[in-house]
């Protein structure tokens, strides 16, 4: 029998391992992750996160019989349920992180309360429902020993506190960091970002400058500090009150956008109404001939069409590069009933690539969702004129994806479009839909085409052509 | 009222600088290294809670030197 694969980016605690079989997740413990699992199940607030969504169901698997054959020193598996579709921090908008960042510190509170720790703090550990936050990672909790310090603090700062931070009080998105390094931002280099008023709002003293310091200069000390702190009386309480602290720090974080940026964003849109109710009654037709598993709506914007989609579909990624786009849809959807869109920060010019341990450990979008359909409305003039993407080459992406599409043209005539074009007019030669429809026509069966009453664009439905 | 007391970030900022003279040395143990600094500031956070935490390093610190010394006296 073939080696257990195990999932790649599962590696990092060796208590336990991620592999998958048949669709479904399995996570097989070690000796110790298992006296840790049978404390975990037995506490109160297990049961009553999982009722609530914020962790994963999972179960114990009594008979193995139909698995792989594993190690010998995994000597338990727990199934849990899959999630719809992995997406990483760097994919996420501030709200996402902050409601994950609480998520964390709430599990960890409750943890203490019943003798339990958690071993890590890292929002690859959270994942979506939607826009419900759930952790997964169950091999976080061990049993905490007398007067242990909190151990995930520093990774806490790295992957959550600090790129909130960045966003809260300096405007900086916080995406292209944690997408240029899986462990985080340095507590040093945040530190040199930070201008000296900065050290006046909360967090930055101790969070920032202290932890900065203090690690720079004893990184390479070989005292055992936790022991220290141990016997000398640290306790639980105290670590109680920190994370306390550390979640009133985080829940009062918050991302203003200069107002210049939210103006601008709401007269953007040129859309006259006809055309938004023609292209909702098109997204609608198409999204009723069938249930489908995955539809991504790439430039989604407000969601309008994700919404749409999200009746009858399994699950809705509404994926834009505008963080304050994602930011809105997200607050949106949270106070809505809809539990089947997952708002995402993405650029398709510019996707998430495949990143950590030999580039295996955090696949690109595409590989971890493949969707059944693409919504590509109001998309295709910003990716060819925005970013100088050959007109042909786009179509080669759409049918690379290996979904059906729902794509819109828009003329040069129209007012977004000649925004683009203003002082690059070399670029819209080749910008014409006779030139569209030739590679469209192509690559896919276009089923429906339906030109929009503004005169200016044009929506196709396109089947990949199965080589 | 209501709102519970900031610590007094200044003059806990000093506090973890003069724990690192009162920690033995030894290995850490984790799969998660947390880093000695971390968990060096979460004494400064911890408030008046953490002092007496802080105290009794430094008592034990302080003790351990002059055991040393006495040892060093008796096997010079």
């Amino acid at each position: 029998m073939p080696a257990t694969r195990y999932e790649p980016g599962s590696f990092r605690d060796p208590a336990a391992r991620i592999f998958r079989h048949e669709n479904r997740i399995f996570r097989c413990l070690s000796a110790d992750a298992l006296r840790d699992w049978q404390h975990l199940s037995d506490t109160t607030f297990f049961s009553a996160f999982v009722a609530d969504g914020r962790l994963i169901d999972t179960i114990p698997v009594d008979d193995r019989a139909g698995l792989p054959e594993l190690d010998p020193s995994w000597i338990a598996v727990l199934e849990h349920q899959p999630v719809p579709v992995v997406s990483y921090p760097y994919e996420w908008c501030f709200g996402m992180l902050r409601d994950a960042a609480l998520l964390q510190l709430d599990l960890l509170l409750a943890a203490l309360d019943e003798g339990m720790t958690l071993k890590d703090a890292t929002p690859f550990n959270v994942q979506w429902f939607g826009v419900q936050p759930t952790f997964i990672d169950m091999a976080s909790f061990t049993i905490a020993e007398p007067g242990e310090p909190w151990v995930g603090y520093r990774q806490f700062c790295q992957l959550f506190l600090y790129p909130l931070l960045l966003q809260a009080y300096k405007d900086v998105p916080f995406q292209p960091w944690l997408r240029g390094s899986l462990e985080g931002i340095e507590p040093m280099h945040l530190r040199r970002v930070l201008a000296l008023r900065d050290y006046l709002r909360a967090g930055v003293l101790t969070h920032v400058y202290l932890l900065s310091k203090v690690q720079a200069r004893y990184q390479d000390t070989e005292r055992d500090v936790k022991t220290d702190l141990r016997r000398a009386g640290f306790s639980a309480a105290l670590v109680k009150n920190n994370v306390s602290r550390m979640r009133r720090l985080v829940d009062g974080l918050r991302w203003d956008p200069p107002d210049s940026t939210w103006s601008e964003y709401t007269t953007c849109n040129t859309y006259t109404d006809g055309d938004q109710q023609q292209k909702a009654a098109f997204v609608q037709r198409v999204v009723g001939e069938r249930r489908r598993d995955l539809v991504w709506d790439v430039g989604c914007n407000t969601g309008l069409y994700s919404r749409i989609a999200a009746e009858n579909t399994g699950q809705v990624v509404a994926i834009d590069g505008d963080h304050l786009a994602i930011e809105r849809l997200y607050g949106a959807v949270k106070l809505e009933p809809t539990r089947n869109i997952l708002p995402l920060v993405g650029n398709v010019a510019d996707p998430t690539p495949p990143l950590g341990w030999r580039g295996l450990e955090r696949p690109a979008l595409l590989d971890r969702a493949r969707p059944d359909l693409m919504l590509c409305l109001a998309l295709m003039h910003h990716i060819v004129i925005g970013r100088n993407v050959p007109l042909p080459d786009f179509v080669e992406w759409l049918a690379e994806s290996g979904a059906e599409v729902v794509v819109e043209f828009v003329t040069r005539d129209d007012p977004m479009v000649e925004r683009l074009l203003r002082n690059r007019d070399v670029l819209a030669d080749g910008y014409t839909i006779e030139r569209f429809e030739a590679v469209l026509f192509e690559a896919f069966d276009v089923v429906a085409k339906e030109p929009l009453g503004s005169g200016t664009r044009t929506l196709y439905h396109g089947l990949p052509r199965r080589s | 009222m209501g709102r519970p007391r900031q610590p007094n970030q200044l003059v806990h900022a000093g506090l973890p600088v003069l724990l690192l003279l009162v920690v033995s040395e030894a290995p850490v143990e984790a799969y998660l290294d947390p880093g000695a600094g971390s968990l060096l500031v979460q004494l400064a956070l911890g408030g008046v809670a953490a002092g007496a935490v802080f105290a009794k390093l430094l008592w034990h610190r302080l003790t351990l030197q002059f055991k040393r010394r006495d040892s060093d006296a008796e096997n010079p």
